[in-house]
């Protein structure tokens, strides 16, 4: 369908462009249609008054390399204010880098204390003080028998420690009592049982140095087999000598725990070897075997003196650290690398405590930013 | 309408370059508001091209574009400007004193700025109609497709225009080509 308007055929009828059929034809409407007619009439004057207006406009001066170098400085336009912000934000990012990087940082303390009194280090019980290196792995029975300490002196020292009665057993090699007792007696599971309340001695009265006498007496024989439990001073003794059976001496071992009573609250085996292994480490300058020791004799739920002694042997190595710590801060202060390699060195010597992860993490931001943090301790 | 890209954008300017200038200057009878609105078009055009939906021609929705950038243009400024250059030729807007005192090129120059009095004299709508229809020989629906506004509006608006230029054709009529007076 035609969307050609009677106003398209009046000019092109003015215009002369029909031909001579297309142009009767709108003739023949013109001459049918008075309104038609008017607008014809009209229209053509006006077509023929226009007509030197008609001429070609002069050409654009536009062109392409004008409108193209608009368009650009159009996109840099639009681009402007996302250009601002991003010079902006680049200018807070410099800002916050540079305050990042010279202002110190706050490294808070997980473990190790700021305020240690310079007397806890000098409190740390020493090595070996009380607890002998035998009670790292030794324990009163062993397979099923009692595992007998050879020596006195060396089971004084560990009814010392353990706050335990000795179990004294004077013998010899070829006495047949004595052969039968370590074959049933102490092999006996109750015996055994009663006999891991002390600290059993079993000494070869051969070759046992001088002073058993005050044991056997003066008519050794009538004391012979010697069996005893007494207190590692001695104050505390009781002598059940003689040949007996497997039930006298487990009844002789029972009363005697009455002696026990008297010296008060034992030390657990248990944290006994635990201290005896912490003095190890210790003596290996092994830091880390020692907190562990130590942190698991401290954390015991029994322990008595013990506990109080891991307690404080653990303070002194955080006080080590803490000393450390301060000592790579002064360094610090006038060379970073000194400070940062005391920090290394300290961190490696405590790593495996948690002391060593805290100066770990104090080194990592001395190097990163070049300067000493600031230190806070974690509230307990 | 060109896929995006410079060398798209040159060819598409030049392809449509005259046309479009020649509706623009028809329309604001100035050369330089005339260029002016045609790099504004060409550069709406091409940040809208992604807008064109490929119905009807590029130049019919480019010749849309000239005609609503004029629209603000007119809105904006009511002022007139003369009917292409030519209208500066005439000096003197008065009827000669003898039908027979000016030449030929004083007659088409004298009537060239009787033209463009009598067009601008017109109201806005009718004599854009009349002015595309009678100078840029657009039919009616294609003045109704670049004005936006319905066929029978456009021709409400010629047949207006032409009624008021047929009142200064009167005037005129021995100086128009033909007249008995020529």
């Amino acid at each position: 369908m035609s969307d050609r308007t009677p106003f398209d055929d009046i000019r092109d009828l003015a215009e002369g462009t029909l031909d001579a059929a297309a142009a009767a034809q709108i003739r023949a409407r013109i001459e049918s249609d008075p309104a038609l007619r008017a607008d014809f009439d009209a229209y053509a004057a006006v077509h023929a008054f226009t007509a030197p207006a008609v001429a070609p406009v002069a050409a654009s001066s536009l062109t392409f390399e004008r409108i193209d170098a608009a368009r650009r400085a159009a996109r840099v336009r639009r681009m402007r204010p996302w250009l601002a912000a991003a010079a902006s934000l680049l200018v807070v990012a410099a800002g916050a880098f540079a305050w990042h990087h010279h202002m110190p940082r706050t490294v808070v303390l997980r473990s190790i204390p700021l305020d240690v009194a310079a007397a806890a280090i000098d409190d740390a019980a020493p090595i070996g003080d009380v607890v002998p290196a035998l009670l790292a792995d030794w324990r009163p029975t062993r397979d099923g028998a009692v595992n007998w300490i050879p020596s006195i002196e060396e089971g004084r020292e560990v009814a010392r420690a353990t706050n335990r009665p000795m179990f004294l057993w004077i013998y010899h090699p070829e006495c047949p009592y004595c052969i039968e007792w370590d074959r049933k007696a102490f092999r006996d599971p109750e015996v055994c049982a009663a006999a891991a309340e002390f600290v059993p001695v079993r000494v070869d009265v051969m070759k046992a140095p001088p002073g058993l006498e005050k044991y056997l007496g003066d008519d050794m024989m009538a004391n012979w087999p010697y069996l005893g439990v007494m207190s590692a001073d001695e104050k505390e003794r009781v002598d059940f000598p003689g040949m007996k059976g497997t039930a006298a001496i487990r009844d002789h071992l029972a009363k005697a725990l009455a002696t026990q009573a008297k010296l008060g609250a034992a030390v657990s085996w248990d944290i006994a070897a635990g201290m005896a292994r912490a003095d190890a480490a210790r003596a290996a300058d092994d830091v880390a075997a020692e907190f562990r020791e130590l942190a698991a004799v401290r954390d015991a739920e029994m322990g008595g003196a013990m506990k109080t002694s891991a307690a404080k042997r653990i303070d002194a190595i955080a006080a080590n650290a803490s000393a450390a710590l301060l000592d790579a801060k002064s360094l610090a202060a006038t060379d970073e690398e000194a400070g940062a390699r005391r920090l290394s060195e300290a961190a490696e010597r405590f790593r495996g405590t948690p002391y060593g992860l805290d100066l770990a993490v104090v080194e990592q931001e001395l190097r990163a930013t070049g300067r000493f943090p600031v230190l806070e301790t974690a509230a307990k | 309408m060109p896929s995006p890209g410079p060398g798209d954008f040159a060819s598409f300017f030049h392809a449509h370059r005259d046309a479009i200038h020649r509706l623009l200057h028809r329309l604001t009878r100035n050369a330089a508001d005339a260029d002016d609105l045609l790099q504004e078009t060409f550069l709406t055009a091409w940040k809208k091209r992604g807008q064109f939906d490929g119905r009807g021609s590029a130049e019919g929705w480019l010749r849309r574009t000239a005609f609503r950038l004029y629209l603000n243009q007119r809105t904006k400024s009511k002022r007139r400007t003369s009917l292409a250059d030519a209208r500066s030729l005439a000096k003197d807007g008065s009827v000669p004193a003898g039908e027979h005192a000016v030449d030929d090129r004083e007659a088409t120059s004298f009537l060239l700025s009787r033209i463009a009095e009598a067009l601008d004299d017109l109201p806005d709508e009718p004599r854009e109609a009349f002015v595309l229809f009678r100078f840029e020989g657009m039919t009616c629906a294609q003045i109704a497709e670049t004005t936006g506004v319905p066929a029978k509006t456009v021709e409400t608006r010629l047949r207006r225009a032409t009624e008021l230029l047929a009142q200064s054709v009167a005037k005129y009529r021995d100086h128009l080509p033909g007249s008995p007076g020529r």
